[in-house]
């Protein structure tokens, strides 16, 4: 019944959980390939343990990590994950890599799969569903009701720019430099549900919402929304949606750990949200974290005081040393403040490595994918 | 005012040939495209003309079929085979060990088939083994005009290529040193025994190697996938070819040598290469119809039976030996059959070792080359059929609208 589909089914408060679309390549051009479905049954025969499934065109996989509250836990899973994952490509000839966007593709080569939702989805939206070969991280925090979510949901929008970038790794797009840090998050600003969450505090206020959008036949389920951070009540979570899969998964770990530090904070803190004018700057201040990274200016929208984005990371993991103390995130945060300060992102490898030859670069992120040998921020 | 110069032209050798190729790439590009129409690989219908051509050849004397012209088809396969060895990973065995037990089992079955079947048509046991030894090739002309026209991509085509390169090198090598062993045998002398297919084989590499090794060094002052690039690689190819032919060295071993050296040096180097793909297209369509010329000669009265029996022996050997074994690369079991089906192909490449062996070696004999050539004119139609349509079943086609 549709009153009680949209239940929030509380969990632990600072789980997590990790998400990662991660690209499939052949290995002469490192061009995407058709090969997720391949890559899939070879796991399964190997027997590699965790979650990892088809995305919508044959050319990703998603790998997906259980719940942990502990970083290094993440970590472990995610580098297993990772591993049966390269083992199993070697043995097809294929390469699997990081970043939000494959740097050279054409979109309208990719081949959607074969399965009646993602048919459905292709039939709905045309050449967006096939422009949508983009690969992001989905970070999960578990939240103790549905009031907490929304209010954490909304508390972390100031801190959006952050994760996205933290996580910039698409520069390139369809084999052009974009002069974005990342390309990928405005391909979703095309869909029509995409943006940030209605300004909506408590569950009892957010069903009413969802139930009046489902009801004149908007969207179907929460699936349709494709917000930057949006509740998913039968998990219990609220999820980030903005980032870009990184280039590796320590980073990818790395970036969970802040989140579950920042909403530890929050939580604990409660912040006043301040009313709908929170999301005043919000648009431009994620368009520019896409575009510059982390030189962006972040406009406040209740002082209009600015500051760059990098400054403001750094300053925010200063002042989460107590809770990463307390969840025991203190390396993982180490490590991106040390990318911030030298300047280090996904993007900016990128750039340095193309060096005009993008095929040579799609090379160098799968050789990076397979270990853990990145500076740091990358 | 007098004009000295003749009025009526004057058609001359190279001219002749210029006709003759703008007649034959027209052709057989109007066939190709009738082909796709009815949904037909289009190298199928690059045959069709090429055979209609050949027995239009007898009719008339003037077009020479087997002169200077039929140097571009050659030009178009070593292009092809080029492609073929950009594609192809000699490596990939290593990180799936059951492609090298599919390969093995493959050439194995088909040897052995091939083999006794000729045995029972009275062929003595050498000139059999010779046969048996061209029959491996797989034709990886035909496979890699095939995935090329279907935009195909996943591991049966994958594998399709990689299986159809090492047959190819397999039986090049096998086909070369049988006969130069056979050769130097009826030649009675020892020390030509040893050298000359020595001289053949080692010659052959030795020239591929050189050249790749050259290319591929030499793209560092080209930058990387460039068009200077893409022009280095079409003068190796021809520098291939000609001092291949110059020097009475093995074509077709020093052309898919020359493929899959090259791109082994790129890939050790990290350097990177373009490849021709439809630039190559007039050059291929040249080289599928000169294939075609050569097939209409083919006393099919006499030859039908004992080459059908060789096509379906051979397909069987080929089918049932992938089926089987590359379950275990992770196909399942459709697939793994597909991909057997998808070897089928036999064409202009076994063509060249045939009528290489049926000119040198004149001991071959006339039945032999003859069933030989009848197999290739039938498999020069049905194997691209059969690639195609398991290409397409293994799902690893484009769909129609987005094909080439």
């Amino acid at each position: 019944m549709p009153e009680d589909v949209l239940e929030f089914a509380p969990s632990a408060t600072l789980s997590m959980g990790v998400e990662l679309e991660v690209q499939v390549l052949e290995t002469v051009d490192f061009n995407l390939t058709q090969g997720a479905s391949y890559l899939l049954e070879q796991i399964r025969r190997a027997k590699v343990a965790g979650d990892i499934k088809h995305e919508v065109t044959e050319s990703m996989v998603e790998l997906a990590t259980g719940i942990h509250t502990r970083h290094d836990e993440l970590l472990a899973e995610l580098g297993a994950l990772r591993d049966g994952l390269v083992a199993a490509a070697d043995r097809l000839n294929l390469a699997v890599c990081g970043g939000g966007a494959h740097p050279f593709q054409r979109w309208e080569e990719r081949r959607i799969v074969d399965n009646p939702r993602y048919r459905r989805v292709s039939e709905l939206y045309g050449y967006l569903a096939k422009q949508f070969t983009v690969f992001g991280q989905h970070v999960h925090i578990g939240c103790p009701s549905g009031d907490d979510a929304l209010y954490l949901l909304h508390a972390l929008s100031r801190y959006v720019p952050h994760f996205i970038a933290l996580a910039a790794s698409s520069p390139y797009y369809q084999g052009a430099d974009t002069r974005f840090a990342t390309s990928r998050l405005h391909v979703v600003s095309a869909f029509p549900l995409a943006g940030h969450c209605p300004w909506v505090t408590t569950w009892d206020e957010f069903r009413a919402y969802f139930e009046r959008m489902r009801a004149v036949g908007i969207v179907a389920s929460m699936k349709d929304f494709y917000w930057d951070i949006r509740p998913k009540p039968e998990y219990g979570t609220i999820e980030l949606r903005v980032c870009d899969t990184p280039l590796t998964v320590r980073q990818a770990a790395a970036i969970a750990a802040y989140l579950q530090t920042l909403a530890r904070r929050l939580l604990r803190e409660r912040h006043t949200l301040g009313g709908p004018d929170r999301y005043l700057a919000y648009a431009v201040n994620r368009f520019n974290a896409c575009r510059f990274g982390f030189d962006a200016e972040l406009i406040d929208a209740f002082d209009g005081a600015r500051c760059r984005v990098a400054d403001d990371i750094l300053a925010t993991v200063d002042m989460l040393a107590e809770d990463a103390v307390a969840l025991g995130t203190g390396d993982a945060l180490a490590e991106l403040a040390a990318g911030v300060r030298a300047g280090m992102s996904g993007a900016g490898w990128m750039r340095e490595r193309a060096a005009g030859d993008l095929s040579a670069l799609v090379a160098a992120q799968a050789a990076l994918w397979r270990g853990d040998g990145a500076p740091a921020g990358v | 005012m007098t004009f000295d110069a003749p009025m009526h032209g004057n058609l001359g050798l190279p001219e002749t040939g210029m006709l003759v190729v703008a007649v034959l790439l027209l052709a057989g590009a109007l066939a190709g495209e009738l082909a796709a129409r009815v949904r037909l690989p289009r190298i199928v219908g690059y045959a069709l003309a090429g055979i209609g051509f050949g027995f239009a050849d007898t009719g008339l004397p003037m077009v020479d079929l087997v002169g200077p012209a039929r140097l571009f088809g050659e030009l178009g396969l070593g292009l092809l085979l080029f492609d073929l060895g950009r594609r192809v990973d000699p490596g990939w065995w290593r990180r799936d060990p059951s492609l090298a037990a599919t390969a093995l089992l493959e050439m194995g079955a088909t040897f052995a088939a091939c083999f006794a079947l000729l045995i029972t048509f009275g062929i003595p046991a050498p000139w059999a083994a010779v046969a048996a030894a061209v029959a491996l090739s797989s034709s990886p002309a035909v496979a890699v005009a095939v995935v090329r026209d279907l935009k195909a991509q996943g591991q049966v085509t994958e594998r399709l290529l990689w299986l159809s390169g090492v047959n190819t090198v397999a039986a090049a090598l096998a086909a070369t040193m049988l006969l130069a062993w056979l050769h130097a045998e009826y030649a009675a002398n020892p020390w030509t025994a040893l050298l000359h297919p020595l001289y053949l084989v080692a010659g052959s590499l030795a020239l591929a190697s050189a050249i790749a090794w050259s290319l591929s060094s030499g793209s560092r002052f080209m930058g990387p996938g460039t068009t200077g690039r893409l022009l280095g690689s079409l003068a190796a190819v021809l520098l291939a070819l000609a001092l291949a032919r110059a020097g009475g060295l093995s074509v077709p071993l020093t052309l898919i040598a020359l493929g899959l050296l090259t791109h082994m040096f790129d890939r050790r180097h990290q350097r990177r290469s373009q490849e021709f793909g439809e630039t190559a297209r007039p050059l291929v369509v040249l080289f599928f119809v000169f294939a075609g010329t050569g097939l209409a000669l083919v006393d099919f009265e006499r030859y039908a039976v004992p080459a059908l029996a060789l096509v379906a022996v051979r397909w069987l050997a080929k089918w049932l030996a992938v089926g089987v074994a590359a379950r275990f690369s992770g196909l399942d079991f459709r697939r793994s059959f597909r991909l057997g089906l998808a070897l089928m192909p036999m064409s202009g490449l076994s063509l060249m070792l045939v009528t290489d062996a049926g000119r040198f070696y004149p001991e071959m004999g006339a039945d032999l080359t003859g069933i030989l050539i009848t197999a290739i004119a039938i498999l020069e139609l049905l194997g691209p059929l059969a690639t195609h349509f398991a290409l397409v079943r293994a799902g690893e086609a484009a769909q129609e609208n987005e094909r080439a």
